[in-house]
């Protein structure tokens, strides 16, 4: 039996940030870049009896393991296509999925949000957004998210051997089964992979373009994660809050506040490459720096009431999208489509209630998120 | 295998260990930590997968490091099986 590795978060391998004022300048400091894991799995590779060429291509076109010129290059390439200034291309992609999902909705009584609502809203409009259509839906979707466990830190050799196996499926399904749909005649949208393989990148290969498809893919999983955690926030709030979750102004005034406390990204890893001293944080050169951010943004518990006060709550306020030359390439796209789909939701069941009062928490899994968030409709 | 034992754990860490460092083997003991001898993390997971092999146990390289000594890392392998 195996001990759950995300239980006991203290120990020397890591310097665990706490507080935002820090995490804010680690993210901004250029001393501080992703970790080196393309590094770590070659010499793993080299060292022991894994082939890892597949996690080695995936983790070289992952943004947030990638720096300097191929990093630059490849953001500015993705943000020309899914980007917040190509949001008139793109956003009926988006309203589509919600609205499929809602009515879909209505063929039940009793629904799962998570299962029911988050989940196919972010499968369909990622899935158009970047070109994927896999054959085999249910192995496809038991395998991505286990691409956000690349991320963990000083992941087992067992562990490495199973996703090397498991991606180099996925890989192969991305490529057989490119998603070239008729939306560019809809609305002159071409899905990411398209435009990627049309206007290729200078030293970037086939390959390459869909393992980055199949990364932020995986990495969109978030989408559904804090769209869930934002909605049972909503929920258990008091009744005047709830009723305010219908109305688009209210919605994008207080939606960095509602992402802040209800991110479902566990932490942001930075190596050091340099001695440094934070305030209280003596940092070592190469230490693994893990900003905190459930600790940061909501003392620990993101499932805790939240504080619906005044203070007024902007983009540059959390973290949950990191910050500075690694900040999410797709959170234009993210919080339009958490934008919509709480206002669509709640205009369409303003009388929604959850009906079990016990957290269905992801366990083993350093992601914040529920694994179901059973409601009523209607009272 | 069978009847774990925590001497045998020790002993197979203590030589993996000077294979991947330059520290004579007699420098380590059962009190040593693996932050003293200076492990990296790569050589942590290495060993951990060795240990696997070696012994058919999980092991989870953040236990290593969370381990105070290499009595500890034995114990706790022991513990998991």
């Amino acid at each position: 039996m195996s001990e759950n590795r995300n239980a006991n978060k203290s120990h020397k391998a890591f310097v665990y940030i706490n507080d935002i004022k820090t995490a804010m300048e680690i993210s901004m400091d250029n001393h501080f870049g992703p970790p080196r894991m393309k590094q770590h799995l070659l010499e793993i590779d080299a060292q022991s009896n894994l082939d890892l060429s597949t996690l080695i291509l995936i983790v070289e076109n992952a943004l947030f393991f990638m720096s300097g010129e191929r990093h630059a290059i490849l953001k500015q390439r993705i943000l020309r296509i899914i980007g917040p200034a190509k949001k008139r291309k793109w956003d009926y992609i988006i309203e589509e999925a919600i609205s499929e999902s809602i009515s879909n909705l209505s063929a039940t009584k009793q629904i799962d949000l998570i299962a029911d609502f988050t989940y196919p809203i972010y499968r369909n409009a990622t899935q158009r957004l970047l070109g994927i259509s896999p054959e085999n839906p249910q192995i496809f979707e038991y395998w991505v998210p286990k691409l956000q466990e690349l991320l963990e830190p000083l992941l087992p050799l067992r562990t490495l051997g199973k996703m090397e196996e498991a991606f180099k499926s996925l890989l192969q399904e991305v490529k057989r089964n490119r998603n070239t749909n008729t939306d560019m005649k809809k609305n002159e949208f071409i899905p990411l992979i398209d435009d990627l393989i049309k206007n290729p990148i200078k030293n970037f290969t086939d390959d390459d373009y869909y393992a980055v498809i199949l990364v932020l893919y995986g990495a969109s999983l978030n989408i559904s994660q804090t769209l869930g955690n934002i909605l049972f926030q909503l929920l258990k709030a008091p009744e005047e809050i709830k009723k305010m979750a219908s109305n688009p102004k209210w919605v994008n005034r207080n939606l960095e506040r509602l992402i802040k406390s209800a991110g479902s990204a566990p932490y942001v890893h930075r190596v050091s490459s340099d001695d440094a001293r934070y305030g209280d944080y003596k940092i070592k050169k190469n230490d693994n720096v893990l900003l905190d951010l459930p600790q940061i943004h909501t003392g620990g518990c993101p499932f805790q009431q939240l504080d619906w006060g005044e203070e007024k709550i902007g983009r540059n306020d959390h973290l949950a999208f990191g910050r500075g030359i690694h900040y999410c390439v797709g959170a234009g796209f993210a919080r339009h489509l958490m934008e919509r789909a709480i206002v669509m939701l709640f205009v369409e069941y303003p009388d929604l209630v959850i009906v079990e009062q016990t957290l269905d928490i992801v366990e083993n899994n350093p992601i914040v998120a529920l694994n179901s968030l059973k409601c009523k409709l209607n009272e | 295998m069978n009847n774990l034992k925590e001497n045998d754990i020790i002993e197979f860490v203590r030589l993996k260990i000077v294979e991947r460092t330059d520290i004579d083997i007699d420098d380590i003991t059962e009190e040593s930590s693996l932050e003293e001898i200076g492990l990296g993390s790569l050589d942590v997971v290495l060993i951990s997968g060795e240990i696997e092999d070696e012994f058919k146990v999980e092991v989870d390289p953040m236990m290593m490091f969370e381990s105070k000594t290499l009595k500890e890392v034995a114990s706790r392998v022991i513990a998991s099986k």
